[in-house]
């Protein structure tokens, strides 16, 4: 329905609008990345020290530096400025896409797919620079596959997240706080996500509950999948689970959608 | 072009008390308010034609062209636009109409309006060629091109406005809907945005549907229009009916000291419509003028007297305030 070309002018836009801004951007993106990186070096340097283990759920300690980092990398790839769909209808901003020719929700998951793509190419670079550099420990399993899956996965977990927001936010119609539900999600994916540490490290039974949810699926799964920590049949596993949350959740924002236009008032006009 | 057959729209909101207890009591009880907005309207405008849809503030103008453009669901009546249901938003509906709200910008805010018409012309698919020539066209013709690559808001409002005009005639709609277009524009673009509508207008015919709060809008261009009152509908046919109508009407202005006396009379030929100090003001039917003007300054001691022809904003006003009966 909606062009090749349109999709590419829409994130062309998004990713200028986000590049005009790139001094920020750079600076934001290496200080969260440097306070992390020591965060979690000191915590793990702590722990291996006291237990005296040498991995920890398969992991050794600079993986699993690099995966509180990289984590925590996705989980801001994924987060959603609260309101980027409950704010358009409190405002009566959707009026002017509900005329134009064009899927409003298409619409938003394209443009937030633009704006992180920019946090793609830096994400790229850091994985490339430990694969070349870091990756002398006998112990690493990362590999030039692992990372092009890796990131693959990632883009499909972005897109997995745009609809599980925007599900959340098409409540907007019903009621004006949607944020409040907004965060509760977020805070949700931080904790079952796997952002601290990888699931196989907590409690077998709760860890293979939230291994199928779409909040690990989102966060915690891609970064093990870069990490080469999950091959063949768990691999595929992952992406079917990611591909029936992806069917569910768009038949559910669909239906809601659709109630919710006709409560629609078209306010501001 | 455009049918509307007996639509109608209610909207519920939630009362809220105001205060912080208000809001408190709110989250447990909600006492839901109903508000007609729009009831049994019906009309119908062919292509090349414009309407002009007029009515005090809250009447439901906007509420009608919301529903036509398929932004909101109408709870009764109904309404073909193009031979489409406008709510159900057809793809090809949505690609041959077009609405500007001139109170709110629909622009992409951060880019600049050559940006934004180039992702216009995508969504649209509009080919290169089409998309090249209706720019050009547009863009001369307003006057623009020095503006085209500064950030839509940093624009002015008239600017602005222009800029919204091409982003809603680039794709050739066949259906426009302006919703107070000249709001806020200055006298000379108000002036240049009417000659802009009525040129466009008779050269690609679609059909329009404007709402305006000025009086020289609808009378420079709608031939038609539909006068709405409290969402109901009050007079639908030709402004030229209405003009009719008053055309054997005069108004006579007297200036006196002596108004204190006069209201009470009963006046043979003519009716006092308004009465201030050291002023009365008469409608009187064409052929009593004579023996009005007779009765009058045999009772009054007039300084000065004026008789024009009845103006047709002053009877408009009167329908949508309710005074008037309908013609
Ligand atoms: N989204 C909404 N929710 C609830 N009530 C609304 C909504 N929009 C409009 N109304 C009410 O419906 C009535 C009609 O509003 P509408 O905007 O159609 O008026 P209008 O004729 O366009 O007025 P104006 O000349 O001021 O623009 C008003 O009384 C308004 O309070
Ligand atoms: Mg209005």
């Amino acid at each position: 329905m909606t062009s090749p070309r349109a999709v590419a002018q829409i994130m062309s836009i998004e990713l200028r609008n986000k590049l005009s801004y790139r001094a920020d951007l750079l600076i934001e993106i290496g200080c969260t990345l440097f306070a992390r990186a020591y965060l979690s070096f000191v915590v793990w340097q702590a722990v291996f020290q006291q237990t005296g283990t040498n991995t920890i759920a398969g992991y050794s300690q600079t993986e699993l530096l690099v995966y509180f980092v990289l984590a925590a990398f996705i989980f801001d790839l994924n987060s959603i400025n609260l309101g980027f769909i409950s704010e358009d209808i409190y405002r009566g901003l959707l009026s002017k896409y509900l005329i134009m020719p064009i899927n409003y929700q298409f619409y938003k998951i394209i443009s937030w797919l633009g704006r992180s793509l920019v946090q793609f190419l830096p994400l790229g670079a850091a994985l490339i620079l430990f694969l070349v550099f870091g990756n002398s420990q006998d112990t690493s399993r990362m590999t030039v596959f692992s990372l092009l899956v890796g990131i693959f996965v990632c883009l499909l977990g972005n897109v997995l997240n745009v609809i599980l927001y925007s599900t959340v936010e098409f409540l907007g119609f019903w009621s004006d706080k949607v944020w409040s539900l907004s965060i509760g999600l977020h805070l949700l994916v931080y904790f079952a996500g796997g952002i601290m540490i990888p699931l196989g490290a907590l409690p077998y039974s709760i860890g293979e509950v939230f291994r199928y949810l779409p909040l690990y699926l989102m966060v915690g799964f891609p970064t093990e999948v870069i990490l080469g920590h999950v091959h063949g049949l768990a691999l595929i596993r992952g992406l079917l689970a990611m591909l029936a949350w992806f069917v569910l959740l768009q038949t559910l924002s669909r239906a809601v959608w659709r109630r919710g236009l006709q409560m629609y008032g078209g306010v501001g006009i | 072009m455009i049918l509307v057959d007996k639509i109608g729209k209610t909207y519920r909101t939630h009362r809220k008390a105001p205060g912080l207890w208000g809001s408190i009591r709110s989250l447990v009880t909600r006492e839901w308010l109903d508000k007609v907005a729009v009831q049994d309207v019906s009309f119908k405008v062919n292509a090349g034609e414009i309407l002009g849809l007029v009515g005090a503030n809250g009447a439901g103008k906007t509420t009608l062209i919301k529903m036509l453009s398929g932004i909101i669901h109408p709870d009764s009546g109904g309404a073909r636009v193009l031979g489409f249901t406008p709510w159900e938003r057809g793809i090809e509906f949505r690609r041959q109409i077009s609405l500007i709200m001139g109170q709110k910008a629909q622009l992409w805010w951060d880019l600049p309006a050559a940006d934004c018409f180039l992702l216009l012309r995508e969504i649209y698919q509009i080919d290169g060629k089409t998309y090249q020539r209706t720019l050009d066209e547009l863009v001369s013709v307003l006057d623009v091109s020095a503006l085209l690559h500064i950030p839509v808001r940093n624009l002015s409002l008239g600017e602005r406005m222009k800029m919204e005009l091409i982003a809603a005639l680039l794709h050739s709609p066949k259906v426009i809907f302006l919703d107070e277009p000249t709001i806020g524009l200055d006298i000379m673009a108000q002036r240049s945005m009417r000659s802009f509508i009525l040129e466009y207008c008779q050269r690609h015919k679609p059909a329009i549907i404007l709402t305006s709060h000025y009086m020289e809008d609808i009378e420079e261009l709608c031939p038609n229009i539909v006068i709405l009152r409290a969402g109901r509908l009050v007079y639908s046919g030709a402004l030229e009916g209405i003009r009719a109508q008053l055309s054997h009407t005069k108004i006579v202005t007297i200036h006196t000291d002596s108004t204190s006396a006069v209201p009470n009379r009963r006046w043979e030929s003519g009716t006092l419509v308004e009465s201030a100090s050291g002023l009365l003001r008469f409608k009187v039917e064409r052929e009593k003028l004579r023996h009005f003007m007779n009765e009058v300054l045999s009772i009054v001691e007039a300084h000065d007297v004026s008789i024009e022809e009845a103006d047709i904003s002053d009877t408009i006003a009167a329908l949508m305030k309710g005074k008037a009966q309908p013609v």
